[in-house]
């Protein structure tokens, strides 16, 4: 079974990524980032992880 | 200013005020240059994540959290109707403009359709889930289909 999220976790997904996109400064979360925001709500595992080789 | 970062603005913007996507003309001359650069500047973008352009290299398919074709997923904000490229994404549209909206989508599994109010501090209660089918290390391999 995939992952679910709930709405409350993608709006926090959703603000994280692009509530600055429209400035000169934006920029995508690195690989990093990105752990350390799933994390943060709970999204954990190789599923959630950017650079997971796990999936083929 | 970096110029691909004044093409990235560019599109950006125009994604913002109109709902759609831009031409290339529009963003060249949005950004005071001229098409060929603009689309040199896509290739780079699209390298690094920040535009999709479709097999014709010049046409915006996603400039995410914005798509430049129709999809299911609607975000009324401000008079102005966006699209947005999944979900996660039609969020992403509120969260970007900074302005409260309504998201219109329908279920995955049942085809319900489903109607979201969106303000500045988030959406109203809803027990609705987001089924993330892609692993994260896979959503890039085919972004369009993630």
């Amino acid at each position: 079974m995939r992952p679910l999220v709930r709405i409350d976790q993608l709006w926090t997904l959703a603000t994280t990524w692009y509530s600055t996109r429209l400035e000169e400064t934006s920029r995508r979360p690195q690989p990093t980032e990105m752990r350390e925001i799933f994390a943060a709500l709970g999204l954990e595992g190789d599923f959630w992880d950017p650079q997971s080789d796990r999936f083929g | 200013m970096e110029f691909d970062v004044q093409v990235k603005l560019a599109v950006y913007g125009h994604f913002a005020e109109t709902g759609r996507r831009p031409s290339p003309d529009e963003v060249a001359e949005r950004a005071g240059s001229e098409v060929g650069r603009v689309l040199d500047a896509y290739r780079r973008l699209r390298a690094q994540r920040v535009l999709v352009v479709e097999a014709d290299g010049s046409s915006i398919r996603m400039a995410p959290p914005f798509s430049g074709v129709p999809t299911q997923h609607v975000v009324e904000s401000g008079g102005t109707r966006y699209f947005g490229n999944c979900a996660w994404d039609a969020l992403g549209v509120v969260a970007a403009l900074h302005a409260p909206g309504t998201v219109h989508s329908c279920c995955g599994q049942s085809g319900e359709p489903l109607h979201l109010d969106v303000d500045l501090q988030g959406p109203a209660p809803s027990d609705w889930l987001f089924h993330c089918l892609v692993p994260a290390a896979k959503w890039w391999d085919d972004i369009v289909f993630t």
